[in-house]
């Protein structure tokens, strides 16, 4: 052995290791033990988890706790197509006076909204009354940086965990991707386990990077109220798409026929990821509030949602991806990727769900 | 595929499972090669072709040198070793830095002449296989080692995973003899192996990839920032770089030991190294001594006339800026390290009598040289001169700086961080975690691991030596 390489550890070389395999295979299992308790412990104390939009849109809820009464959690379709603007004029006219914050997050299903309200519950607006609620049950990004619920990764805890392990045993998916999104949730569900980046936090304000009003204020609002056009400040991939979704209209008019006979793209989600509606409603009750949920045209919605609508386990389930009743919804020219909607769109999809709202409000009070 | 991501721990699982399995030497070398170009293939699989052309060339020229008596054939056989390897870091890296700066004097010379250009991207780890190759063959040349017999030997000495993408530069004759035997587990000192691990994983994971967040924030529109940010921004890249290399080294080096193989330190405590002189023979330990050996040595070395001497240092530390990337900032940041040497060595040779208490000139030669280094990175961090010279000029306040400041927190970490290092200096922590029993070993390890992988982010970040 040479000198230098004795160097790298002779300060604390064993005097004789004497490793063998019983030896170590009974130090790795306590060494794995001890991480993973010692995960569940900092987990009670490290802040919730969440990423930079999350940080953004918490800090401009909490300027309108006074005043807002209807909150809307969903995805990024409903993040950029949701105008709370829009909304509340469609309501007013109609006599009902709603102050709308848009709370949907990009790759957010309904496991990571329900952790979201979670933590709303923490600190709930004073008059909160309604909760609309996107139907998205499973976000598929198969973008490199995603897994399979698209912020499962960032929402860990025990519980999100509990429920992931039968999802991805559920899971249907075509057999030559199979190999590859179990794989892909299998690391998904062993970074929560492990509370990979619960501190990051703690880490960006000590930095001095910490949510600022500017930047709340660039991303969404605070006119806005949590609205954002998707056209303001696009990322990478929010190009690419609209480049793909331009040079490709035949692929975004093959999905819409594919909805509209609802024939549901290959993954259906399973029985799974249904508990959360429970949930959801369980949690809106205990503040005071209902929840309707809706679905867009994009939405992977099975069966399964409407048949647990049409049992009474649901309270309300606004169907917008009808394109009989909401034609414009599945048009091309409202939509920025196939996927979201332009500021146009937005306005049109925000009609609908207005009225869609205040028909069901009605319908409940008779 | 990164030290630090998900990939990486099942790759090294199944690869440690499986080496230790294996009885035979022969069929582990044969399981690690092709284990090695699986790594470099999954990072990079267009350039594996270079890696075997780079490997397959040297061991021929290798075994013509030694086969021959005669200085011209051997002196062939070496140029053509050196013409191989420096080609392809001259086709691959240095091209569009060479055409660029003759388009340019050219055109200042009055001649606007095209020159063609090559759309070709960086080989993953060029920079450190091939100058690894070439040691090979000048070692053999300058008959310090016989060449290898043995194509898979030489094979997987360049290939070798754990450093074939950002070293630490390895020497055949440090390396071959390993490759001779047959590693045992019993011998291997596990425990101090999973702490150097774990000590390269929390600077790379919890420390370079946290704080490199300030220094890109600062970097994406340095015009918008106070003169304290900036300066602050280049203290904070000098950790985030200085972490993250060390890191990787620590890390590979520990994935080197656990697999039964040794490899050479690369880091040293350098931000404590109390001149310019000693800093360089603790960062990047490897490289500086490759450039001694081979290049400061072949051009003269320590001389005695002294500009001769402060020359040829010159010339390795524009060597070592080249090394780091085709680009002239690049090469004026080699050449002010060379100019921080220099001024030590001038200093130290005056034998100029300063009365101060040991600790305090050490302390302020640590300070200075620190600080140097940290001023320096301006030239190393930023795209191109015209952005580094601005930054300078906003710190100088000749130029206007901008109104956005990170605030005291950052400095406070920074200052926190600090006292980490000096921590682990001064006390040596890995001295304390030998001594545990295993049992408590490793339930430390369990707990300090989950406290890493709470400071850990999801979004992978590649090791900045990558570049090179």
């Amino acid at each position: 052995m040479n000198d230098q390489g004795e160097k790298s550890v002779s300060a604390m070389a064993d005097v004789s290791p004497g490793n063998t395999p019983l030896g170590t295979f009974r130090n790795g299992l306590v060494f794995l033990l001890t991480l993973v308790a010692c995960t569940l412990l900092l987990g009670r104390v490290l802040p919730p988890a969440g990423d930079r939009i999350t940080a953004i849109k918490t800090a401009g809820l909490g300027q309108h706790l006074s005043d807002c009464n209807l909150l809307v959690l969903g995805s990024s379709a409903s993040f950029h197509g949701v105008n709370p603007a829009v909304f509340d004029a469609v309501t007013a006219e109609q006599g009902l006076v709603t102050h709308t914050y848009n709370m949907a997050m990009p790759g957010t299903c309904l496991a990571e909204n329900y952790h979201i309200l979670e933590r709303i519950a923490g600190e709930p607006p004073a008059d909160l009354r309604w909760i609309l609620v996107e139907a998205e049950t499973v976000m598929r990004v198969r973008n490199s940086g995603y897994f399979l619920t698209a912020k499962n990764i960032a929402w860990h805890d025990a519980s999100t965990t509990r429920l992931t392990i039968p999802y991805i045993a559920g899971l249907e998916l075509a057999p030559l991707m199979e190999w590859k999104s179990h794989w892909r949730s299998g690391v998904s569900l062993t970074y929560n386990l492990l509370g990979v980046g619960r501190g990051l936090p703690w880490v960006e304000s000590s930095l001095g990077l910490g949510v600022t009003d500017e930047e709340s204020a660039r991303w969404i609002g605070p006119a806005r109220n949590g609205f954002r056009p998707v056209s303001i400040e696009p990322d990478h991939w929010d190009l690419k798409s609209r480049e793909f979704f331009l040079k490709n209209p035949g692929h975004f008019g093959h999905r819409m026929r594919l909805l509209v006979q609802e024939r549901v793209p290959v993954g259906e989600p399973s029985m799974t990821a249904l508990p959360y509606f429970r949930r959801i409603v369980d949690l809106a009750s205990s503040m005071g509030a209902r929840v309707i949920f809706y679905t867009l045209q994009g939405s992977y919605v099975g069966r399964e949602v409407v048949a647990m609508a049409k049992a009474g386990q649901v309270d309300s389930l606004v169907r917008l991806d009808d394109k009989r009743r909401y034609p414009e919804l599945f048009d091309v020219e409202y939509s920025y990727d196939g996927t979201h909607f332009t500021e146009e769109g937005a306005a049109v999809l925000s009609r609908y769900l207005a009225n869609a709202f205040v028909q069901d409000e009605r319908e409940l009070r008779r | 595929m990164i030290f630090t991501e998900h990939r990486f721990a099942a790759f090294f699982a199944v690869v440690f499972l499986v080496h230790w399995a294996l009885r035979g030497r022969e069929s582990r070398k044969v399981f690690l090669l092709a284990a090695s170009y699986g790594f470099y293939a999954a990072s990079d699989w267009r350039f594996l072709s270079l890696i075997l052309v780079s490997t397959l060339g040297d061991f021929i020229a290798a075994r013509g040198i030694s086969a021959s008596q005669d200085v011209r054939v051997r002196r062939l056989w070496l140029l053509g070793s050196l013409a191989l390897n420096l080609g392809l870091l001259g086709v691959f890296k240095y091209y569009g830095f060479f055409v660029d700066s003759a388009s340019d004097v050219l055109s200042w010379l009055g001649f606007g002449v095209s020159l063609p250009v090559l759309q070709v991207g960086l080989p993953l780890g060029i920079s450190f296989y091939s100058f690894q190759t070439m040691s090979y063959t000048l070692d053999v040349h300058a008959r310090r080692m016989e060449p290898t017999r043995r194509l898979l030997d030489m094979a997987l000495f360049v290939g070798f995973f754990p450093q074939l993408v950002a070293g630490p530069i390895v020497r055949a004759r440090e390396f071959l003899p390993q490759l001779a035997r047959t590693p045992r587990w019993a011998d291997v000192p596990v425990k101090p192996l999973l702490w150097l691990f774990l000590v390269g994983f929390f600077k790379k994971a919890c420390v370079s990839d946290n704080i490199s967040v300030l220094v890109d924030a600062y970097f994406l529109d340095p015009a918008l920032h106070t003169s304290a940010s900036a300066l602050l921004a280049l203290l904070v890249f000098a950790f985030q770089i200085y972490c993250d290399f060390s890191g990787y080294s620590d890390m590979a080096i520990a994935c080197a030991g656990l697999l039964g193989y040794v490899l050479p330190q690369n880091f040293d405590f350098p931000f404590l190294a109390s001149n310019s002189s000693q800093f360089w023979n603790r960062w990047h330990m490897t490289l500086t001594r490759w450039l001694h050996d081979y290049v400061f040595s072949a051009l003269g070395g320590k001389l005695r006339d002294t500009w001769r001497r402060y020359f040829n240092l010159m010339v390795t530390m524009a060597l070592v800026g080249l090394w780091h990337g085709a680009a002239w900032h690049f090469v004026l940041w080699g050449l002010l390290q060379g100019v921080g040497t220099i001024v030590y060595r001038t200093w130290h040779k005056a034998k100029v009598t300063v009365r101060l208490p040991r600790i305090l000139r050490l302390g302020f030669g640590t300070a200075v040289t620190f600080s140097w280094f940290v001023l320096g990175s301006v030239f190393f961090r930023s795209d191109n001169m015209d952005v580094a010279w601005s930054i300078v000029g906003r710190i100088l306040g000749v130029i206007e700086a901008g109104p956005e400041s990170f605030g005291l927190a950052p400095w406070l970490v920074m200052g926190g961080l600090a006292l980490v290092h000096i921590g682990f200096y001064r006390l040596r922590p890995e001295r304390t975690m030998a001594a545990l029993s295993d049992g408590s070993f490793y339930v430390v390890l369990g707990v300090l691991a989950a406290c890493c992988l709470a400071f850990t982010r999801a979004d992978v970040r590649p090791f900045i030596y990558f570049k090179f």
